[in-house]
């Protein structure tokens, strides 16, 4: 097995060995410390702790908290409410088209757009026989 | 289900550790303040995923962490150099560890002080005072009468700045 003190090893495997291996990972730290530790900023202690008590820390770290059945629980809820309210769209929705026709301002905008389609349908079947009539006389 | 207090729990790594953590990432990155920089996220990192340390080893696991850490930076920051063997085992025979600690130290707090005073005021004095001098930011407030929050932010805009001055040497030195 390599030694992590082998200097032949080049230091990124070393690295990669001790991010990935508890072994590696001590071995790395006794040789960190055989070399003497710098001391770290007075102030990384106080950063870490102001840092962990904003939100955005707290939600990530409370969420990871939650045992494995509240988890569950919350993931149930949230698909059964899914669930509900699709169905209840589906069941709700003839309903809800027949009560907004049965509305006369509803009904009455309803038929003046029906109108305006019409209209604009007629206009561009003339607009093709203008088009096409010509064309096809000429291939006659 | 025993309740931890995972505040308590992440103030006796830090207490416990941090040396250890900014030393390695110190030997990686050669920058004070992307050492800080990974040690705060290693610490961080750690107190979110606590629920999913099985609370053998944190010696191994808190490096671990770090070891990934200082890995992604130096990937992310392609221009910087992965230390060679010679840069990150100091080879001095002869001397003792408590020596190698002492001289690294001074060194570091040289380039750190060298650095302060390359900067303009205010910034130069904030700088001193709070990453040579460590004087907490009340004190400091105290200190000089200053708004705490100006004092923050002038703060953050010479740690900015001192990181820019760093990785200029980091350029010249190559």
């Amino acid at each position: 097995m390599d030694n992590l003190n082998d200097r032949n090893l080049p230091v990124i495997q070393i690295l990669e060995k001790a991010s990935s291996s508890s072994f590696y990972a001590e071995r790395l730290a006794d040789l960190v410390e055989s070399q003497g530790l710098i001391s770290a900023p007075a102030n990384l202690k106080s950063s870490v702790l102001a840092r962990t008590r904003q939100l955005d820390i707290k939600l990530v770290a409370g969420s990871n908290r939650l045992s494995k059945r509240l988890t569950l629980w919350y993931y149930e809820v949230k698909v059964t409410l899914t669930v509900a309210c699709c169905v209840g769209f589906i069941i709700s929705a003839p309903g809800a088209h027949k009560k907004y026709l049965s509305n006369p301002v509803h009904t009455e905008a309803y038929e003046i757009i029906q109108e305006f389609n019409e209209k604009v349908d007629d206009f561009s079947k003339r607009l093709w026989e203008m088009e096409v009539e010509p064309y096809d006389k000429q291939e006659e | 289900m025993r309740k931890i207090n995972a505040e308590a729990v992440l103030e006796q790594w830090i207490d416990t550790y941090q040396n250890l953590i900014f030393s390695i990432c110190f030997q990686l990155t050669k920058d004070y303040f992307d050492a800080q920089d990974l040690s705060q996220e290693t610490f961080l990192s750690a107190y979110k995923n606590m629920t999913s340390f099985d609370g053998k080893n944190e010696r191994a696991w808190l490096c671990k962490i770090a070891t990934n850490k200082c890995l992604d930076y130096l990937k992310a920051s392609g221009r910087r150099q992965i230390p060679t063997e010679d840069q990150y085992f100091i080879s001095c025979k002869d001397s003792s560890p408590a020596l190698e600690k002492d001289v690294m130290e001074r060194e570091l707090h040289q380039e750190l002080y060298d650095c302060c005073m390359q900067l303009k005021s205010p910034y130069k004095e904030v700088a001193l005072d709070y990453f040579y001098y460590e004087i907490p930011m009340t004190d400091m407030a105290a200190k000089t009468g200053k708004n705490l929050k100006t004092l923050q932010t002038q703060v953050y805009r010479a740690k900015a700045m001192l990181k820019k001055l760093y990785r200029k040497e980091d350029l010249w030195n190559g």
